[in-house]
């Protein structure tokens, strides 16, 4: 019987994305699982700022898939055809399911219902009642647990380079967010020579090493990080409604926990209710649109910052953005002074409830630093550095003692950023405060 | 995790010298795991045991921020090594701090793990790093003896390499 072509997708990334279909991966397309991801968000409410930013979790699913078929086809070409063979299932399976745990609006609840997206993806694989699991054992008994090993960041079954391939300082998943959330937010940031990076290559001890021809495809690339973390993934009005959403989520857990009516949606009550024990079919069952509506509930509750914060949200109603000043001390970091400031400006301005109006926001100092060079030799891998290797040379080396443009970037990483959150109309109040604050000496 | 607590690890340093990256990963990594509250860094396994963006990051912003005094020194093994030390400013700030109200507090919760700390930086590197593997082997199934056969394969020795054998007794004094 003559092989069916290969399905094909129109994606407006790589124009085409094809996938065998005589194989699994499209049966595992189809899975209701991988198919939720359609309904998430891929850059949660970053959309408020980036009206284009609506692509979702599915679409850069598929082009991890496709770098990935591509990235196994570069190294069958130069590296030993049988150990990419046995390789192959597995890594497709893995960038099909890397993401397939995400909850709503992607990272943006994962301190809301205080969950792990990762450990959820392995919990759906492993799941011997998910569709997922189902076509992966179909497919091979023991194939689910090596998809969940290549997953699961705490599991060390594999070689490194397979790991390395997913998830390091240089993957698939990055090549493919980075560039896709670059066009459908319009940003214009995430640009690099992602072709030559995934033909250039090797696997060298075990671990992924780069030819120093592709350097500047790699500074390239490393500077389309921080140009998307500065202007997308950490913009002000994305993070100020993060944080109004979370503040939101803070405040019906409490009043949940305290046995008061939180006006719970059923998915929802049912998923806290459960707590630590909550099943996989429980967790899928709480979606996007389980979150709007429960937000729109809650515009009604009678707890009245609840109510507020929800009615906010859905309006668009933001909260203004005030940068903190230097902390009291270096050593601690410490907001104490400046915090309790806020605190009373934000009780004189009429709002008792002071935890649902004066959000803080700390950006940790590795989100403003798109690449970590580890400086000791014996830390290097392909997880920790992205090491290159020149025609010559026998020894890779970390990139950034080749590409001198890197250092400024690398070995003065930016500060933590504090930020606080505050309802616009204590503006020139905040304001004020902020022009006139001194340092304490 | 705050500047405060890593330059607590450097102040206690022999001769206020923490020599080596790889040690601070490794001590951090396992006083966090004997309960250290304050040290709430993301771990994740790499070749050389457990391994941490935000420490390395607060490492290089403490350098930066003038904190740090750092020395990349030669390494017969690995090409070079880094060794901290506190800045005066940093000795001078740590005092004044210790003194306030939040300072005394944190200082009293760093307290209870100072000696275990003291042990970790006099500790054979080779053995502190077996011992992160193992504990960070340990906490996925609370099996000692499964720990140290997957930190063996992991490391590529025998099991019964006399520095595993040291490092898991040192293990089980760390693991919570």
């Amino acid at each position: 019987m003559a092989a069916k072509p290969a399905k094909i997708f129109r994606d407006p990334l790589y124009n085409y994305i094809s996938i065998d279909r005589n194989a699994w991966l499209l049966n595992l397309l189809d899975t209701p699982e991988v198919q939720r991801m359609r309904r998430i968000h891929q850059l949660g409410v970053s959309s408020l700022t980036y009206p284009g930013a609506d692509h979702n979790r599915l679409s850069h699913t598929m082009g991890v898939v496709h770098l990935m078929q591509q990235a196994l086809e570069h190294l069958k070409k130069i590296q030993g055809k049988e150990d990419i063979d046995l390789a192959r299932a597995p890594l497709l399976a893995a960038a099909m399911l890397h993401d397939v745990g995400h909850g709503p609006f992607s990272h943006l609840f994962e301190p809301c219902l205080g969950i792990d997206h990762e450990v959820w993806s392995v919990k759906i694989v492993n799941d011997p009642e998910t569709q997922v699991h189902k076509v992966l054992k179909k497919v091979d008994g023991h194939l689910y647990q090596g998809v969940a090993d290549l997953i699961d960041k705490q599991s060390t079954g594999d070689p490194a380079w397979r790991k390395a391939l997913l998830s390091s300082q240089l993957d698939v998943d990055r090549m493919d967010y980075l560039r896709r959330d670059s066009l459908f937010s319009g940003a214009g940031y995430g640009h690099f020579d992602f072709y030559r990076i995934l033909n250039s290559f090797e696997i060298h001890d075990g671990d992924l090493v780069w030819s120093e021809e592709s350097k500047l495809a790699i500074e390239e690339y490393i500077f389309a990080r921080y140009y998307m973390y500065q202007n997308v993934y950490l913009h002000k009005t994305t993070r100020g409604f993060e944080k109004m959403i979370e503040a939101m989520w803070r405040r019906a857990k409490a009043l949940h926990d305290g046995k008061s009516d939180a006006g719970l949606v059923p998915a929802l009550a049912e998923f806290w209710r459960a707590g630590p024990d909550a099943t996989v079919r429980q967790y899928l069952r709480i979606e996007e649109c389980t979150v709007l509506e429960q937000v729109q509930r809650w515009t009604d509750h009678a707890d009245k910052p609840l109510a507020d914060l929800a009615r906010r949200f859905l309006e668009r109603n933001r909260f203004i953005a005030i940068d903190a000043p230097r902390p009291d001390d270096g050593l601690a970091g410490s907001y104490t002074r400046w915090e309790s400031a806020l605190h009373e400006a934000v009780a004189k301005g009429g709002y008792d409830c002071v935890a649902a109006y004066c959000l803080k926001d700390e950006v940790k100092a590795k989100y403003n630093q798109p690449y970590f060079p580890e400086k000791e030799n014996d830390q290097q891998s392909a997880r920790n550095a992205i090491r290159v290797r020149a025609a010559d040379d026998q020894r890779p080396v970390e990139i950034s003692t080749v590409l001198g443009r890197l250092r400024p970037m690398t070995e003065r990483p930016a500060a933590s950023l504090v930020r606080y959150y505050l309802p616009g109309e204590l503006r020139d109040k905040v304001q004020r405060l902020r022009n006139q604050w001194t340092p304490r000496s | 995790m705050q500047p405060y607590h890593l330059a607590k690890i450097i102040e206690w340093s022999p001769a206020g010298k923490l020599r080596s990256r790889k040690r601070m990963q490794k001590i951090i990594y396992l006083l966090q795991s004997a309960g250290c509250a304050a040290f709430d860094a993301d771990f994740i396994l790499h070749h050389y045991g457990p391994y941490s963006q935000d420490v390395a990051a607060l490492t290089d912003q403490m350098v930066s921020g003038g904190l740090l005094l750092e020395k990349e020194e030669p390494n017969q093994s690995s090409g070079s090594v880094y060794s901290y030390r506190l800045s005066e400013a940093a000795k001078n700030s740590l005092e004044k701090f210790e003194g306030e109200e939040t300072g005394k507090r944190m200082a009293a919760e760093m307290e209870a793990f100072r000696d275990s700390a003291v042990e970790l930086l006099k500790a054979d590197l080779k053995e502190v790093e077996y011992a992160a593997t193992v504990i960070y082997f340990y906490r996925q199934r609370r099996d000692w003896d499964d720990a140290a056969g997957k930190t063996a394969k992991f490391k590529k020795i025998d099991r019964s390499n006399p520095a595993l054998q040291r490092a898991l007794k040192l293990a089980r004094q760390f693991a919570n």
